[in-house]
């Protein structure tokens, strides 16, 4: 080797280390700091359909924050940007307790969101009430996230329906409107009882949606009864046999207690497999795109309970809004607009009120950013309240109102879009009994 | 739970036990060659189903062929995996030690699993029949029936058929026949059994692939980690209808797609998984050589 | 007078773990010719059956068969190529008929394609040969008795149409009218021309049909000639005395 490539050389590597050291410490200078948020969301799993809502939902809410210049923190005497970090709690305890543990320990979150499944979030939650880490649950539909007694749940906010509100709306909505339109259509006897099957989920949550109703229809002296109780295993595909002998049982009614993908399959296979032409209803857990798509054609005259109507003719402007931006936000391999979720807007309400709560706060101090959210007095954004206001009560729960959708099927667009139905004060349409429905009197 | 059930409930329950029962025929028959033949329990052959029912769907929307058709792609795909993975994976191993061959198969079970969610993420999937919306009334019984549940019967039917001649007509199948029933007198009488092994895999997995592809025209049934539970099904009833015997499997899938469906009218549908376990258990007591099974091996 | 060689053990050495079954055994069998192989239990006849018909891997060694190296080839290979035989304990496929144990030796065990109502065929004719019960021809193995069994291999063995017929042990464990029939068996197939190597304890059977003895003990050659020869010798009368009295019935 000539001297002169020699030199050349060396000075190459010098060059070559020199820079590393410099890149090294440039990018080791601790990075500004942020609001940071964790978000707790099942991406693989039986939940999945659910948590890649929440996780776009939440998405979207960051970067609309941060595009209107951030949230202003006044101990810093600056708007700081908000950052999320996403811990994956595969739709089972053991590894929500592993995600939540992470995103508090090595990702030094300041606040928790999300939560889906109610088991997983019972497990999840913990090291977040060890750690005093606020956490606004938005997808668990259990009370006990924030009612247990054997942990203290200061910290913890459940900033979404409850079971009982699910089965209170569609209680009602059975006997103020199902009832009386079979009684007007010669379909029953104004005599007797209205017969509702359930098929729900083998776990707390789908368990609670039977024990809440039978409860609301003793509490309100309704005239329903429940003439066949079935339940089927988390993740289950097969419903045949359990539709089978709900079919036996001749009920004017199925409430089915599913996930997304439990849900629209139960109603597919009730109608296809099985010739059960009924009404089926769905819980607001299901109001995800996979639903609609899942269920096609089968879902026209179905129904849902609900308080985010993703594909409901508008009811809201806020609603509107943010389905176009989600839609323009979000699109799938295809290139087509994903329609949002429910627990992504659950989510997304939560992340707003997080950042409010902060900015009250004027600091990331976590107790104070508790005391903040447990104070939190603004107005609603997707989800509806009773008093028009998000705020949360001794329990730390919300008051949302929750409301009926009738499905329609469209032939020509290939989609289901739907209506309300219920309550009346919401309601865009009435409620149609299917064609081929059928009951007792067929 | 109503006592008084009707004639057409209880005939539709036994029907979808017996559709049930068809899946898991296939899925036990293709399980009890390749344990026949190689010895080898191969924990891994929900996977091959799972599998068999992602090439199916990919053919049946990709090819846009009748996913009816699409079974035979399958079969040739999944014929050839499983091939392969006896000649480089199980060939290997085979013999060593009965640990060796249990930890490769349940390693194969992850292998294929992390591959198929790669390939074809978590979501759950159905594949869609030209029949979707065509059903068949029945008077006599009073019961409308899905054309797609009469095909799958059909199917089974004809794909049994073939296999059942396969093994005790053709020569191939006698010398499977002798290398299940004697490895060591096989390879001495001329009988090459490595490729006995090889053949047995692949047809094997193959007819899991076939259980995959109705599986999923059935039920929304295709995700990576479906295979598990099916697999230790297909397991109890090998072991129900006696290790090694055809017919034991064939009367073993029906018996148990019955147990399934009368499991879940009687003691409620959280039993449905539970049953598999409470069957392979009471067999293994009372007789663990199962139905058709001798009495000394 | 010398016949032209179609099979050579050359330095076959076989242990299992520490025991050495088979120790540096050299021999050579000529076409059509009769080998005994005699010695104490355990001295490793069976083993070297085995070696032959490839169940087992020599550890050092050669075989050739016909010319060919056959040391490196599996047992299905080399029954194609005319090795074929019975095992000490009689080995057949429990669950099929006499009929079809036999026709899978004709099915597989020779090359060239062949039908399976021809091989039914065939394996008829081959059971008869042995002097099988008519009447048992579809009677499942696993039903069948010890000398019925013995049988069925002799059959699935010449079913193969062998070049070399090894047999290990077919008098033994059978009673003495049994015993008389299956030497009569061997003599017919003599006559057909098939060269044998046989492990045998009765000497008296030995001497008979064979035109060659081979005496092995603790897995070596002791000796090696005519059955006269053998009977006479020291070294063999030693080790028979020594052991037991086996061989001495
Ligand atoms: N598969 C085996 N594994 C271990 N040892 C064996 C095996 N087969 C034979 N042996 C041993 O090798 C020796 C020779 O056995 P064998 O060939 O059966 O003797 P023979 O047939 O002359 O009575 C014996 O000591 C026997 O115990
Ligand atoms: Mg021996």
């Amino acid at each position: 080797m000539k001297k002169r490539t020699q030199l050349i050389l060396a000075v190459a590597i010098i060059a070559i280390i020199a820079v590393s050291i410099a890149a090294y410490y440039y990018l080791t200078v601790p990075p500004e700091r942020t609001i940071k948020i964790g978000l707790v969301a099942s991406l693989t799993g039986p939940g999945s359909a659910e948590g890649a809502d929440m996780q776009r939902a939440a998405i979207l809410a960051v970067e609309e924050i941060n595009a209107a210049g951030g949230v202003y923190v006044s101990e810093y005497g600056r708007n700081l940007t908000v950052t999320l970090e996403i811990g994956d709690d595969k739709t089972k305890p053991a590894d929500g307790v592993i995600a939540v543990e992470e995103l508090i320990k090595s990702k030094n979150v300041d606040v928790l969101v999300g939560g889906l499944s109610s088991s997983v979030t019972l497990a999840s939650q913990v090291p977040a009430i060890d750690n005093n880490v606020p956490f606004v649950i938005t997808g668990a539909s259990t009370p006990q996230v924030t009612r247990r007694t054997d942990k203290n749940t200061s910290y913890m906010f459940h900033y979404c329906t409850i079971i009982d509100d699910y089965s209170e709306t569609i209680v009602k909505f059975l006997n103020h409107t199902v009832r009386p339109t079979l009684i007007d259509e010669g379909r029953m006897d104004p005599e007797r009882n209205l017969r509702l099957a359930m098929l729900v989920r083998n776990d707390a949550y789908g368990i609670g949606c039977y024990d809440t109703t039978v409860r609301f229809i003793n509490d309100l002296g309704l005239p329903i009864e429940i003439v066949e109780y079935q339940k089927f295993e988390p993740g289950a595909t097969d419903f045949t046999t359990q539709l089978t002998l709900i079919q036996a049982a001749k009920p004017d009614a199925v409430y089915h207690a599913g996930l997304t993908a439990e849900s629209s399959n139960l109603v597919k296979q009730g109608l296809q497999n099985v010739g059960l032409k009924t009404i089926y209803i769905a819980v607001e857990v299901c109001q995800t795109p996979q639903f609609y798509e899942i269920l096609g054609s089968w879902g026209d005259y179905q129904i849902l309970e609900s308080k985010f109507g993703s594909k409901a003719a508008s009811y809201s402007d806020a609603v509107d809004t943010y389905i176009a931006n989600y839609m323009q936000r979000w699109k799938d391999a295809q290139g087509n607009p994903i329609i949002p979720g429910m627990m992504g807007a659950d989510t997304y309400d939560a992340i707003y009120l997080i950042c409010k709560a902060i900015e009250n706060a004027g600091t990331l101090d976590k107790a104070k950013i508790r005391d903040e959210i447990e104070n939190i007095e603004m107005d609603q954004m997707l989800i509806m309240m009773k008093n028009g206001m998000i705020w949360f009560d001794q329990n730390h729960e919300i008051d949302p109102i929750s409301f009926i959708e009738q499905m329609t099927w469209n032939s020509t667009t290939s989609q289901l879009t739907t209506y309300i139905v219920y309550p009346d004060s919401l309601k865009q349409r009435d409620f149609e009994l299917p064609p081929d429905y059928e009951n007792e009197y067929s | 739970m109503p006592l008084e059930i009707s004639l057409s409930t209880l005939v539709q329950i036994v029907i979808w036990g017996l559709i049930n029962g068809c899946i898991y025929v296939l899925l036990a028959s293709g399980l009890n060659l390749i344990f026949g033949v190689m010895k080898v329990v191969n924990f891994a052959h929900g996977e091959f189903m799972i599998l068999g029912g992602y090439v199916s769907y990919w053919v049946s929307i990709y090819a846009g062929l009748n996913p009816y058709f699409s079974i035979f792609v399958s079969i040739g795909v999944i014929g050839i995996v499983g091939v392969l993975t006896e000649r480089v994976c199980f060939r290997r191993v085979l013999g060593t030690s009965k640990l060796n061959e249990i930890v490769l198969s349940l390693g194969l079970i992850y292998v294929l699993q992390n591959a198929m969610s790669v390939l074809w993420t978590d979501k759950e999937r159905q594949i869609s029949s030209p029949f979707e919306f065509i059903t068949v009334h029945f008077e006599i019984i009073n019961i409308n029936m899905r054309l797609d549940l009469l095909i799958v019967i059909g199917v089974t039917v004809l794909i049994m058929a073939g296999f059942y001649i396969l093994i005790k007509r053709t020569k191939i199948g006698r010398a499977i026949r002798a290398t299940s029933q004697n490895r060591s007198a096989a390879m001495l009488m001329g009988i090459n059994v490595e490729y006995m092994d090889m053949f047995s895999f692949g047809l094997g997995t193959a007819l899991a692939a076939t259980a995959g592809t109705l599986l999923a025209i059935l039920f929304p049934a295709l995700y990576p980690q479906a295979g598990a539970m099916p697999a230790l099904k297909a397991f109890t009833i090998i072991v129900l209808g006696g290790l090694g015997s055809t017919i034991g499997a064939i009367v073993g899938g029906l018996a148990y797609g019955l147990a399934e469906s009368s499991a879940i009218a009687i003691l409620g549908g959280t039993w449905r998984d539970a049953i598999a376990f409470a069957i392979l258990i009471l067999v293994l007591v009372i007789r663990p050589t199962g139905l058709f099974g001798e009495k000394e091996a | 007078m010398t016949r032209p060689l179609l099979l050579s053990v050359e330095k076959v050495t076989k242990s299992f773990g520490g025991l050495i079954a088979v120790k540096n055994v050299d021999f050579q069998v000529e076409q059509k010719e009769i080998v005994g192989l005699v010695g104490p239990n355990g001295a490793g006849k069976s083993t070297l059956l085995k070696i032959i018909n490839r169940f087992y891997r020599q550890d050092t060694g050669t075989i050739m068969f016909e010319g060919k190296d056959i040391s490196r080839l599996n047992s299905h290979q080399v029954c194609r190529m005319g090795i074929s035989g019975t095992a000490q304990i009689a080995q057949a496929f429990p669950d099929m008929t006499a009929i079809e144990n036999v026709s899978i030796g004709v099915l597989f065990g020779k090359p060239g394609r062949t039908s399976v109502n021809e091989a039914k065929k065939k394996a008829v004719e081959v059971l008869r040969f042995v002097e099988f019960s008519e009447n048992k021809m579809e009677t499942l193995a696993k039903n069948l008795n010890i000398a019925e069994l013995r049988r069925v291999q002799l059959a699935k063995a010449l079913a193969t149409d062998p070049k070399l017929l090894l047999l290990d042990e077919v008098t033994t464990g059978l009673g003495h009218l049994e015993g008389e029939r299956a030497i009569e068996i061997i003599r017919k197939i003599r006559l057909r021309g098939t060269t044998i190597l046989m492990v045998e304890h009765i000497m008296k059977v030995i001497m008979g049909l064979c035109d060659k003895v081979i005496v092995l003990d603790h897995g070596e050659k002791i000796a090696e000639g005519t059955p006269k020869e053998v009977a006479n010798n020291e070294a063999v009368i030693r080790s028979y005395l020594g052991e037991s009295s086996d061989c001495s019935k």
